[in-house]
């Protein structure tokens, strides 16, 4: 019996702190936790409203187990960018990480 | 009375933003769970005032306010710790604690698939990058950039932004016990109606694990064939 706002609150505030760790944190395994963040915020929307408004149908449910998917194909392959700029350039900052800039 | 709960959320946000950036560990790892748990027992003490949306508290209402502020502690400690590592068992927490939340809804295969998955998979390979690129040994004045008060105003206006816009909607229905999808019928629509898109999921795994390993692959020196070691 929980309200349907309360869960969708929930979700916004976990999206908004995701959005301030990418914007404020230099290190790129930081960036990475805060995208994962907004990425688990999504999919508690997706559900919330798969559940609520649409029981009867099973896409958001769908939808969702495809984000989880993705969203740990993408954490392997930055993980291992990062992990080749770092075997490089010897930092993880993204700050240090200036080669392309004139 | 939404509105009423971000502005809990909001106070409880500023109050750990000033515990947490306190340089003692035990601080950053105990106030905003503290602040937070603080926080929705205020809001369900209070919640017997509003009687329109909520009729009375329900065990499942308390356990999700209990679950969410641990979630949103844990989500604090990601943007705000001063350690990597703690930063790293936060965001751990806040998965788990989402997966609570799918069980709470009834999507119980979703909470299960995200244990397994992000709680199995996803925090074992984030430590794994901090102990390759010795996350030990970075200080924490380097954590965070200088432009972080235009972050806090993009996020925070974004989050009061959505709060508002879902306080202003009054025809969502509450959850009634109707049956729910289980785990037999994502089964067979992940076969039916989404093969599709079950397949190239797997493609898209396929990829990237073929890609991860290449890219993270050891340099390897140039080596002389076999033939030529022989002659001299």
């Amino acid at each position: 019996m929980i309200p349907l706002q309360q869960v969708l609150v929930l979700s916004a505030l976990l999206f908004s702190l995701g959005v301030y760790g990418v914007l404020a944190r230099r290190n790129a395994v930081l960036i990475l936790m805060s995208v994962e963040l907004m990425l688990n915020a999504v999919n508690i929307n997706f559900i919330a409203f798969a559940v609520y408004l649409a029981p009867d149908k099973v896409v958001g449910l769908v939808f969702a187990i495809f984000v989880i998917v993705v969203a740990a194909a993408e954490a392997g392959l930055a993980l291992a960018i990062i992990l080749r700029v770092y075997r490089n350039e010897r930092t993880a900052n993204v700050d240090e990480v200036d080669l392309l800039k004139w | 009375m939404e509105v009423l709960f971000g502005v809990f959320a909001a106070l409880a946000f500023i109050a750990a933003l000033r515990l947490v950036y306190a340089t003692n560990s035990v601080q950053t790892t105990l106030a905003p769970l503290i602040v937070l748990l603080l926080v929705g027992l205020l809001f369900v003490i209070l919640s017997h005032e509003f009687t329109d949306t909520i009729s009375a508290l329900h065990a499942p209402q308390v356990v999700f306010y209990m679950v969410g502020g641990l979630a949103l502690a844990g989500g604090m400690g990601v943007v705000f710790a001063n350690d990597l590592v703690h930063a790293a068992l936060f965001l751990i927490m806040t998965l788990l604690m989402t997966a609570g939340v799918f069980v709470l809804v009834s999507a119980e295969f979703l909470g299960l698939v995200q244990i397994l998955l992000y709680g199995g998979a996803v925090s074992i390979l984030i430590i794994f990058a901090l102990m390759l690129t010795r996350a030990r040994e970075t200080q924490a004045l380097r954590l965070n950039g200088p432009q972080w008060p235009f972050a806090l105003v993009t996020g925070g206006g974004l989050g009061a932004v959505l709060i508002l816009m879902v306080a202003r909607v009054d025809t969502w229905k509450g959850l009634t016990d109707t049956t729910y999808k289980t785990i037999n019928d994502i089964g067979n629509a992940l076969f039916d109606t989404y093969a599709l898109p079950f397949e190239i999921a797997s493609l898209v795994l396929i990829v990237a694990l073929v890609g991860a390993i290449v890219i993270a692959r050891a340099e390897e020196t140039p080596e002389l064939p076999a033939g030529q070691a022989e002659q001299r």
